[in-house]
């Protein structure tokens, strides 16, 4: 027998047995492991950090498989067998519907899938990168009169704006993170030096590596702008991209608070500078997000005042709950995520808010 | 998408006995399970996604054809992986002459993803783990990708690599040592998540 109580992290998750229950889902060592925890409740916080980082593993790159690829790889084969001996034919002609049948339910089983996928994350709030899930590709339509919140699957928020449509897969798997955009819509990018993020806007591709900014894309005859908060992003001619994939286009390169305007007449892009800094530029939002024992209620009013999103919270139990926080860099998300953890709230994003609950503090700020 | 070898392990197994004796649908069910598995594993050894999707198609068509020759195998997948990799290694050395079974890269980048690593504290101990992994010799990281990925247990990762018990363990053991140098250091970060 060995001796589990001398175990560290770094011997649990490499054990055989500790694996059969993590990973295998073995029913007898998931038995042995919880009658262990019980017996051994001060071993519990190493076995949970050991159980944490093998449940997290993933390994890139992914190698996805489309359904489709996989079906040629399957027909190629049957074809071989089929040139190879004639005698069986026919049979596997026969087995072919069969699997077009199965096929079929199959797509069925991912549409639904897809749908609860999409259900799920508006009232979540939040969906986890898998490894080995499936993309579906998610359509979000702001039909209300507010911004709304958009959480993608790399942790990157977006204020989709009224009458925006985002399209986004529902897992990143390619070597960027493309998305699809018609309406304006204000980003805030996680850093992916790997995987650049692309923002596909009618004739204009803006492409980053982790940064803020906003791209407006409304109604076919107007121009389509980019504007940068912060980092740098490359804004291209989408049409010439394809047309010249293979000659080096060369792209306008932007950088905090200056703006591209791509002219649909003419399909020219322009740059300029802004005159005035934007809120959300890092020189800006480093004054005016730096909160010291600012009440909560305060700290929720410049959030919604600056993503113009409708955030919800009592007023009462939590209004006067202190915060101290530097928010400056942070994508939104992050943002309420952070303050919600000062004050021990949850918070939830629908279609048209963000809902944020809790029972509210013992102190209130000192105003000094 | 995994092959669980835990519960699911006795279905493929009489999926493997059926398809052995001729049967179809069998051999359409072990395709269909096997087939993303392998080129996940596949595109590890060689970045060119047509070149591992042939020789996906191969080791199917291999399969059925020679079947009355193979013999009945608990370690399905172990054996379609091996299969698989030994033909992707047959396919490269026609391109370029130097490569050996030995010294081919693997690529695989280990990445830690959880809800719980988001604070700042966490996302250190992420990339510190994450940097252990990726930094590990090419044939322990085809190890650690086959035991932890795959869920594939010692023995099969033998019959996968064509490794002796011995030398599976020895190079799991050089990997152990390797995470426990630095995992000395991680530990102390791992004390301050909690639960």
């Amino acid at each position: 027998m060995v001796n589990y109580l001398t175990y560290e992290v770094e011997d649990f998750i490499v054990d055989d047995f500790f694996i059969a229950w993590v990973l295998d889902e073995d029913p007898q060592a998931r038995h042995f492991w919880e009658v262990w925890l019980e017996e051994h409740p001060h071993k519990k916080g190493v076995v949970m950090q050991a159980y944490t980082i093998l449940k997290g593993l993933y390994i890139k790159p992914e190698g996805y498989l489309s359904d489709a690829e996989i079906e040629e790889i399957h027909d190629k084969v049957r074809e071989r067998i089929t040139d190879a001996c004639d005698n069986s034919g026919f049979r596997f002609l026969l087995m072919r519907s069969r699997f077009w049948l199965s096929a079929a339910a199959l797509i069925l089983v991912l549409l639904t899938a897809g749908i609860i996928v999409y259900l799920k994350r508006d009232t979540a709030g939040s969906v986890m990168t898998a490894g080995n899930q499936k993309p579906v590709t998610l359509v979000r339509e702001n039909k209300g009169q507010k911004p709304v919140l958009v959480y993608l699957p790399d942790r990157s928020s977006v204020v989709l704006k009224p009458g925006g449509v985002l399209e986004y897969p529902s897992v990143f798997t390619g070597k960027s993170r493309d998305i699809r955009l018609t309406g304006d819509a204000f980003f805030e990018v996680t850093t992916d030096s790997k995987r650049p993020f692309i923002v596909h806007a009618g004739e204009v591709a803006v492409k980053v590596l982790g940064t803020a900014f906003s791209v407006s894309s409304a109604g076919r005859d107007k121009n389509i702008k980019v504007v940068v908060n912060s980092g740098k992003v490359a804004v291209f001619d989408n049409v010439k991209l394809s047309a010249e994939k293979k000659q080096k286009h060369r792209p306008v390169m932007l950088t905090a608070n200056e703006e591209a305007v791509f002219n649909r007449k003419d399909t020219a892009i322009v740059k300029q500078k802004l005159a005035k800094p934007l809120i959300l530029s890092p020189e800006v939002a480093r004054k005016m997000f730096r909160f010291h024992n600012a009440s909560f209620a305060d700290v929720i009013a410049k959030l919604k005042e600056v993503y113009g999103v409708e955030i919800l919270f009592d007023e009462e139990t939590m209004g006067s709950c202190p915060i101290s926080a530097t928010l400056s860099t942070q994508p939104l998300y992050e943002k309420v995520k952070i303050i919600c953890e000062a004050v021990n709230a949850g918070f939830t994003i629908t279609d048209t808010n963000i809902t944020i609950e809790g029972k509210g503090c013992t102190q209130s700020p000192d105003h000094n | 998408m995994h092959v669980k070898t835990g519960k699911g392990f006795v279905d493929v197994r009489e999926l493997w006995a059926s398809f052995l004796k001729g049967d179809e649908e069998a051999y359409s069910c072990l395709m269909r399970k096997f087939t993303r598995p392998l080129f996940n594993y596949g595109i590890r050894f060689s970045s060119d996604r047509d070149l591992v999707k042939d020789c996906i198609q191969d080791i199917f068509f291999d399969l059925w054809t020679k079947r009355s020759r193979i013999s009945e195998t608990a370690y399905v997948q172990a054996y379609l992986f091996k299969s698989l990799r030994l033909r992707i290694m047959r396919e490269r050395t026609k391109w370029e002459q130097t490569e050996t079974l030995d010294n081919a890269p693997f690529l695989a980048e280990f990445n830690i993803e959880t809800r719980l690593i988001e604070e700042q504290s966490n996302r250190e101990l992420k990339e510190r783990v994450q940097k252990v992994f990726n930094s590990l010799p090419q044939r322990q990281k085809e190890i650690v990708y086959l035991r932890f990925y795959e869920n594939l247990n010692h023995d099969r990762i033998c019959t996968v690599m064509g490794l002796t018990k011995q030398s599976v363990y020895n190079l799991l053991q050089k990997a152990l040592i390797k995470m426990r140098k630095e995992w000395e250091i991680v530990t102390l970060f791992l004390m301050l998540i909690n639960w």
